[in-house]
């Protein structure tokens, strides 16, 4: 006769920095999903685990909270979570992981847990740090005084992870009173002066402290150098020109691989399929839209290594206190410095490291600017238009004025994004409390498990949440450049169909030409046309418009899509590209197109318009919403029209 | 005699003991983090540009905006 299988229920809750996560790992593995609580952007973690042949659990690690009167987002999803029943008839046992050497403050959260009628076991962790300040705790006796079964744990190394699991097979359910029961009419704060009151008096009982606190008086001596007037911004700004490094040219080499090993994938897709429409989209739709997504998993493996390790030392929280009040008076954070900076390697995983944010409208502001920021995928645009437009000899004193538009152009970026979200603090309302209040963790080395962990998840959410959007925009964009109204396209092909045939021509020469009246005759085309007397007071013609419709795949698109239009085959290949589109006339007058206003105008479009499908699939997913999106890619487009045109009619 | 100040204008390195704290949320909030009348805080760090400060209580590390350390009235222990 087979036993009854049973799923419980297993909810992971603790204070911010207890380790609970590091435990939430070690009890599921690999064994993990990450995505969303309904409707709000608190990352939600899972895990399945088998503890007994019979008995299995789904484990569900809560964000961090300090207690059960929430005050941010993510501390309001673990009180809607123990509050209201969510386990459907499992039973339900909460693990409460407390940081051992602050024990008052996580028993203040697991007693009012245990006043919910909670099963509640607690996890004792980070017991290595309780023997490093020498302090002893007397489990047994806490146990009775608590009438809770406690575990002993070190998280870290795996220690009292068996234990943990041993102690939820045997979870009995026992009545407790309550420890401290809410009387009629009692304030929040009052009850949890009582209750403080009782832990106190519990813990004199049960914790003996024989020497002094060495971990902490270890962790305040490195803040006298890290968190230091000088030397503190010196440390950290070589940090930060580390984590740049690894964003920007650690990750150029396989970006490189992928991008090439895609060409060549779609290259021998189309060659081993028959030509027909599914083939294209296959190959010029789904191939090269995947080969977009996938590109950015090096640069967000990056960025999440450092921001995983910056977390688990504890120097990230130094690095907000550091430059929180220069922050603040912009509406900012002073963790926003990590996605500003980094925005300038690339805005995606930038908006995802937004996360380490807890406010919400600081959060929001911050991804809301960030895209302002000139990223990498800008150089490209920037290299071919300044060459085109300044003379390499042309000097402004003795510095190249080349470089000099280059850096202006970084400057600008930067200063419209702190300028618009000290605007935009004035608008946005927030529900949430305005105090500021953050632990600073002792200092710790990292958990190289934690890190890898960080950087599969963050990977694997870009994957499959943005990675729909970003391929759902490219097969758009591929049929908007690949078919045309009516028969247009049969024309051309019948057109160039007897010249490729005939030997003498130069059929590479030819096919370039017929791509490139193809694309004008498609429905992007066609578009650009129709938007040329919108975009002509810029500076800008139909070709541009083209350009600009088909880069909103991504900036660099821009050089590529120009390649296309001025009929050169190789796309790298910029030097035929800036000589065709020097010597481009307007046909209506007869001047060149590409004077020094337009070249300064488009320069100035694309520094500040949202041109890129990847940050608007991101910044749906971590707002939870089209909304900001949406804002955004208006808010930007009207700057970069607006400064066009200011420019343009400046300069000419 | 007790010399009370808000907390916002203690220097770097001073021992001071909360007195009182103005506003409610502020003074849950801070409790949850173990922070209450009575306990002593030791200023640890005043960030260059004079906010936030950093405190350590019990020898947990706490950092604090200006305009919430304001409403923490603090005293001398002398």
């Amino acid at each position: 006769m087979g036993k009854v299988q049973e799923t419980i229920q297993l909810l992971l809750v603790g204070n911010p920095n207890s380790g609970k996560s590091t435990v939430f790992n070690e009890l599921t593995g690999l064994n993990q999903q990450i995505g969303n609580f309904p409707g709000v952007t608190v990352e939600k973690k899972t895990g399945k685990i088998t503890l007994a042949p019979t008995l299995k659990a789904e484990v569900i690690d809560l964000p961090g909270t300090y207690s059960l009167s929430p005050r941010s987002e993510d501390e309001r999803v673990t009180f809607d979570y123990l509050s209201s029943n969510k386990s459907k008839g499992k039973r339900e046992i909460i693990v409460v992981i407390a940081d051992a050497s602050n024990l008052r403050r996580s028993l203040l959260l697991c007693s009012q847990l245990m006043d919910l009628d909670k099963s509640v076991i607690l996890g004792l962790n980070m017991m290595d740090v309780v023997e490093q300040n020498q302090q002893e705790i007397d489990v047994n006796q806490l146990s009775r005084a608590l009438n809770l079964p406690i575990i002993p744990m070190n998280a870290r190394i795996g220690k009292g992870i068996k234990e943990l699991k041993q102690a939820i097979i045997n979870f009995k359910e026992e009545k407790r009173s309550q420890f401290i029961p809410l009387l009629d009419g009692e304030k929040d704060v009052d009850n949890a002066l009582r209750r403080n009151q009782r832990i106190k008096e519990i813990l004199e009982k049960t914790v003996t402290n024989k020497g002094y606190k060495k971990a902490s008086n270890l962790t305040r001596k490195i803040d006298q150098i890290l968190t230091h007037k000088i030397g503190g911004y010196l440390i950290f700004l070589t940090i930060l020109f580390l984590i740049f490094q690894a964003v920007f040219s650690w990750s150029e080499y396989p970006m490189q691989m992928i991008e090439e090993g895609f060409l060549y994938f779609g290259n021998w897709v189309s060659e081993i399929l028959p030509d027909s429409i599914l083939t294209d989209l296959l190959v010029d739709g789904i191939i090269a839209g995947l080969g977009g997504i996938i590109i950015f998993i090096p640069q967000i493996a990056a960025l999440f290594a450092f921001i995983a390790i910056l977390e688990d030392t504890g120097y990230l929280s130094r690095i907000s206190f550091m430059m929180d009040g220069l922050l603040k008076r912009f509406g900012l954070n002073g963790r926003s410095i990590i996605p500003l900076l980094s925005g300038a390697a690339c805005a995606v995983p930038a908006i995802m490291s937004a996360r380490t944010i807890s406010n919400k409208k600081e959060r929001l502001l911050t991804i809301f600017i960030t895209p302002l920021i000139s990223c990498s995928a800008r150089i490209p645009v920037y290299t071919l238009l300044i060459a085109l437009v300044i003379p390499i000899e042309a000097k402004l004193g003795i510095f190249n004025l080349q470089g000099i538009v280059m850096m202006g152009l970084y400057l600008l970026g930067f200063i419209a994004a702190i300028g618009t979200s000290w605007v935009m603090k004035l608008f946005v309302k927030t529900t949430e409390s305005s105090h500021f209040i953050m632990e600073m963790p002792i200092y710790r080395a990292p958990r190289w498990k934690n890190v890898g962990f960080t950087i599969v998840n963050k990977v694997k959410v870009f994957l499959f949440e943005a990675g729909k959007i970003i391929i759902a925009i490219s097969i758009i964009l591929w049929v908007m450049s690949s078919y045309g109204p009516g028969d247009s396209f049969e024309k051309i092909d019948q057109k160039y169909e007897k010249g490729l045939l005939e030997p003498n021509i130069n059929n590479e020469t030819m096919a370039e030409q017929m791509s490139s009246e193809k694309l004008q005759a498609s429905y992007a085309g066609r578009l650009g046309k129709f938007i040329e007397p919108a975009i002509r007071p810029l500076g800008f013609d139909w070709k541009i418009g083209i350009s600009i419709i088909t880069s909103f795949a991504a900036r660099e698109v821009f050089v590529g899509t120009m390649a296309t239009i001025y009929s050169v085959g190789d796309a790298d290949n910029t030097t035929s590209l800036k000589e065709k589109m020097n010597n481009a006339k307007d046909p209506r007058t007869g001047k060149k197109v590409y004077t020094k206003a337009t070249g300064y105008s488009l320069l100035i479009f694309y520094a500040f318009a949202l041109q890129c499908m990847a940050t608007v699939a991101i910044v749906a997913k971590e707002t939870a919403s089209w909304k900001w999106p949406i804002i955004q890619i208006v808010y930007m487009g009207a700057l970069a029209y607006l400064a066009s045109f200011l420019t343009y009619q400046f300069f000419s | 005699m007790k010399r009370t100040i808000q907390l916002s204008e203690a220097k770097k390195g001073d021992q001071v003991t909360i007195e009182v704290i103005h506003n409610e949320k502020l003074s849950v909030q801070l409790l949850c983090m173990g922070c209450m009348v009575g306990e002593e805080v030791i200023v640890e760090q005043i960030a260059p540009i004079g906010d936030p400060m950093m405190i350590s209580i019990d020898g947990a590390l706490l950092s604090l905006r200006k305009d919430d350390a304001k409403e923490i009235i603090v005293s001398f222990q002398k």
